[in-house]
């Protein structure tokens, strides 16, 4: 045998190493299973996930490849490539997978519910009971958000939409989802959309109640992506369509109840949610005990839920416009390179999964109506 | 200068406090994640921000830039576990300008002035692909108009060209606004 030339050796140190973020939340659920049921492994990679404090910091380092892939939102992908396309031409990330259908819920704090006296605990009788509310004060409602290219921003665009309630009645601010129950406690904000644990946790605080289910607005809202670096996908292929093959393996695995508790075991690790796995266990019961029932909340896997559809990219972006985010979105001539469903084709192919037609969504969309400018 | 100073790392901010009140300017020191940075941000009026990249907050500040005309300040990071390549690369991207952990005092002068003619760079850039924008619409309104003008009025592309030029001199107003005032007229 030839000895090993040193010099031959590919340069990427270890060629099956992935490095992706995440932001503490319930819905990063996937990335930590395919991590601890060994889903990653049994790809044949080696997987390190890095946990990040804020939206801002994943999506930094998802341009730059400091990160391959990550847990995003899903209008981050878009207003990125906006961005980029106004500026240098950055290079951004793009992606092949959503990782789920909503998962959000929007709480009001129970000092403002106990005022309201709603006739019933149902969406419309407490909407109309906060209609009324604002329209006996000249205090502007305080509304948290988690980032402005949010599905939590449009959520609550159409919560106060279908309530009759106008914008130029409503501050929305951005709040970190982790000081969110905080801020409700100290009064400074009044109603807030936000993925899981946040919204249980409030209740368990006693500091608000879930009002509104994001199913209730849009059953099959996007919400969070697997996003990738455009150098890694084109680079490494192969590699990314083992690591979207591993997340969709753990998105089929979370859908059966049997294995809530020991997902939540995982994710309550200090080095991953770091909080109690009692709080996860409830909020994720909550989930799929209502599975049934038309306030489904969370959906890993089924109705095509990991499709990257073209019809929430161009939801969105039309949602970006018509609440006053971007002035066109022109910029965007094709969704080709940045939804990626040919590899995602690929993916459900080698894992003996029917692929859905890309222009046949399964949902419906919400009308957007348009914000007024303030 | 009033320079805002986010950190939740006191040992880290003490000495770049320091440095920065002994070049003069105002700062303000704040734990991560204690107040709402609107607040903040309304009172203190600050010319930068210096943010640790791993704060929460960050995402506040976005909206805060994006949705204020004067607060699109330039923003500073602190980021512990970058390297240099990285850094660089960071601020070719127009991302952000890092700061890395353990900053000699005597650099910070220099990392403000890059900062701040970064952002001042970016600002420009900004108000350039603005006004490219609005002339290519005005000329889109301008030809709307015309167009308009020529079907009703039948003469040819001068005529109605100088027509506008005309009324717009004697209102004393932009062309375009003529032109729009055509368009709300005949449409």
């Amino acid at each position: 045998m030839e000895p090993i030339n040193p010099m031959l050796t590919p340069l990427i140190a270890n060629p099956k190493a992935v490095h992706i973020g995440y932001v503490p939340l319930l819905d990063c659920a996937p990335l930590i299973v395919a991590q601890e049921a060994g889903f990653f492994a049994a790809e044949g990679l080696d997987v390190s996930l890095q946990r990040e404090s804020n939206w801002a910091s994943i999506r930094d380092k998802l341009s730059l490849g400091i990160l391959d892939a990550a847990h995003i939102l899903a209008p981050m992908v878009l207003a990125s490539q906006l961005a980029a396309a106004n500026e240098d031409g950055a290079k951004t990330f793009k992606t092949a997978l959503a990782m789920g259908y909503n998962g959000n819920a929007i709480t009001l704090s129970s000092q403002l519910y106990n005022q309201l006296k709603p006739s019933d605990g149902g969406f419309r009788a407490i909407a109309a009971a906060l209609k009324v509310h604002l329209s006996l004060t000249t205090k502007k409602l305080q509304v948290g958000t988690v980032h402005p290219h949010s599905m939590h921003t449009y959520l609550l665009h159409l919560y106060l939409t279908r309530a009759g309630i106008d914008t130029t009645r409503v501050t929305i601010k951005v709040i970190p989802p982790v000081n969110m129950v905080k801020a409700m406690l100290d009064g400074k904000v009044d109603l807030y959309c936000v993925g899981e644990p946040w919204n249980t946790a409030a209740q368990i605080a006693q500091a608000g109640q879930i009002i509104c289910y994001g199913s209730e607005l849009w059953a099959h809202a996007p919400e969070k992506v697997l996003g990738v670096n455009q150098g890694f996908a084109n680079t490494r292929p192969e590699v990314h369509e083992k690591l979207l093959a591993a997340i969709v393996r753990a998105c089929q695995w979370l859908e059966c109840a049997d294995h809530i508790a020991q997902s939540a075991l995982w994710m309550a690790r200090p080095t991953y949610l770091n909080c109690s796995s009692d709080l996860l266990i409830q909020a994720m019961l909550s989930q799929w005990h209502t599975q049934s029932s038309p306030h489904q909340r969370k959906v890993f896997f089924s109705d095509q839920a990991n499709a990257p559809w073209p019809a929430h990219a161009r939801w969105m972006l039309d949602a970006m416009q018509a609440y006053n985010q971007i002035d066109t979105a022109k910029l965007i001539t094709s969704l080709e390179g940045l939804y990626d469903w040919d590899t995602y084709q690929r993916v459900m192919t080698r894992l003996d999964l029917p692929t859905p037609e890309r222009e046949r969504f399964p949902g419906l969309l919400p009308a957007i109506q348009r914000a007024t400018v303030g | 200068m009033n320079i805002l100073l986010i950190d939740q790392i006191a040992n880290r901010a003490k000495p770049l406090e320091a440095a920065l009140t002994a070049l003069g300017h105002q700062v303000v020191v704040r734990p991560s994640g204690k107040y709402t940075i609107y607040h903040m941000v309304e009172t203190f009026q600050p010319d930068v921000v210096i943010v640790d990249a791993d704060s929460p907050d960050r995402d506040t500040l976005e909206d805060v830039s994006a949705t204020s005309d004067r607060y699109p300040r330039p923003i500073i990071f602190f980021a512990t576990d970058e390297d240099d390549q990285v850094i660089r690369q960071s601020i070719q991207a127009g991302v952000s300008a890092y700061i890395v952990d353990g900053l000699q005092p005597s650099r910070v002068k220099t990392l403000l002035n890059v900062a701040i003619s970064r952002f001042e760079e970016h600002q420009r850039l900004k108000g350039e692909l603005l006004k490219t924008r609005n002339e290519l619409s005005d000329r889109k309104i301008l030809d709307k108009a015309k167009g308009l003008l020529m079907k009703h009025k039948q003469c040819d592309e001068d005529a109605a060209f100088s027509a506008m030029r005309k009324m717009a001199m004697n209102k004393n107003v932009k062309l375009a606004e003529i032109a729009q005032d055509v368009i709300d007229l005949f449409s």
